[in-house]
């Protein structure tokens, strides 16, 4: 009785949103995938937050499908709302855009970038203006330089040789052709940084 | 849901690639944030064509979540453009590139990439958008778009981590 009644609720649910039932799946795995990020975030920030959040947006993902698999098998038998491979094709490629978007953002939460820092402090001076020297002096190497030098290290993209100078690994290398390739592709000759 | 449906926002995607990229090599002069501009246009009213003239079958609930896909991949691509610009983890990196196995010191590194040449970079690139006014030798705040982005990003680390700014040395447990 009680399996009869969950089919008939998972049906007019469905029936509600019939058409758009991919985008909805991955747009309430995506949201789910944040409040289990949100959660886990608040109780301990994991060390390798890439790895983690790839993690977490993965395993909900597999554990999403899992679970309308299982439901299409065991409760929901008609052809309206066979779920097909462009169902889930679809799902997976909204889902995994946004999570992507996500994911790139995040570094940006995580480590105050020097733009935005730079915009901010000139907010908070208002419209007294803030002075060129106090601005270069608050930002020095030890806060925008070194760190990033630790997470080179930390992620094994660079490693120090015997004579302490800092040499890139063959995983360093490899990472860093990406963007030489896309500076070439792009034509961008500006150093940067 | 049919194969044309799940391909589109993909395809749109490659035609903002191949217009941006085209843009910016056919026009060198061209600024990279304009390349960015039209490649994104040129993305959009291939998705909207397609959608609209081949699809046919498509309905605005599916065409809102197709742009939506759309708009996510553009923004993923876009980041890739700024993190070969300017990433600091990225120009430390080619930094080292350049020196291959020799490799560099710490003050070898610092006379090449330091904070000060950093700020200077980012000052100009904030005064060239017209993002930061400079008036008798101070900043003040110009077009506040970026500033929009800061209190975005000052929201999500309150949502996230709990606090407004962020150590940059070290912010994770060990």
């Amino acid at each position: 009785m009680s399996h009869h009644c969950l089919s008939v609720s998972l049906k007019d649910l469905l029936q509600d949103i019939h058409g758009v039932e991919s985008p909805v799946f991955g747009l309430l795995l995506f949201f789910t995938s944040l409040a289990v990020v949100l959660a886990v975030w608040r109780c301990r920030r994991p060390k390798r937050h890439t790895r983690a959040l790839f993690f977490i947006f993965f395993g909900i993902f597999i554990s999403g499908v899992g679970a309308v698999i299982m439901l299409q098998s065991s409760f929901i038998r008609s052809e309206a709302f066979y779920m097909n491979l462009y169902f889930f094709l679809y799902s997976g490629l909204l889902f995994a855009s946004l999570s992507a978007a996500f994911i790139l953002v995040y570094p940006a939460v995580e480590v105050d970038s020097p733009s935005l820092s730079i915009i901010n402090m000139i907010s908070e001076a208002g419209a007294a203006g803030l002075e060129k020297t106090v601005l270069y002096e608050s930002l020095n190497d030890d806060f925008l330089v070194f760190p990033r030098i630790d997470d080179t290290i930390r992620d094994r993209l660079v490693s120090r040789n015997e004579k302490g100078k800092y040499i890139l690994t063959p995983k360093g290398v490899s990472f860093v052709n990406i963007f030489i390739f896309f500076r070439r592709l792009l034509n961008i000759t500006e150093k940067g940084g | 849901m049919t194969l044309l449906q799940v391909i589109s926002p993909v395809l749109g995607l490659l035609s903002n690639c191949l217009f941006q990229i085209t843009t910016k090599r056919l026009f060198p002069s061209i600024s990279l944030m304009r390349s960015v501009h039209v490649g994104f246009l040129a993305g959009v009213a291939f998705l909207m064509i397609f959608e609209l003239f081949v699809i046919k079958e498509t309905f605005y609930l599916l065409l809102t979540s197709s742009l939506m896909i759309y708009i996510a991949e553009s923004f993923c691509y876009f980041n890739l453009i700024t993190l070969c610009i300017t990433a600091r983890r990225v120009r430390i990196l080619r930094e080292l590139y350049e020196k291959g196995q020799e490799g560099l010191t710490l003050p070898e590194l610092l006379s090449r990439y330091n904070a000060n040449d950093m700020v200077q970079i980012r000052v100009k690139r904030l005064m060239d958008s017209g993002q930061v006014i400079f008036k008798q030798d101070k900043f003040y705040v110009g077009n506040p778009t970026v500033l929009v982005m800061a209190k975005i990003l000052t929201l999500m680390k309150i949502l996230l981590l709990g606090q407004k700014t962020t150590d940059t040395n070290r912010i994770y447990t060990e």
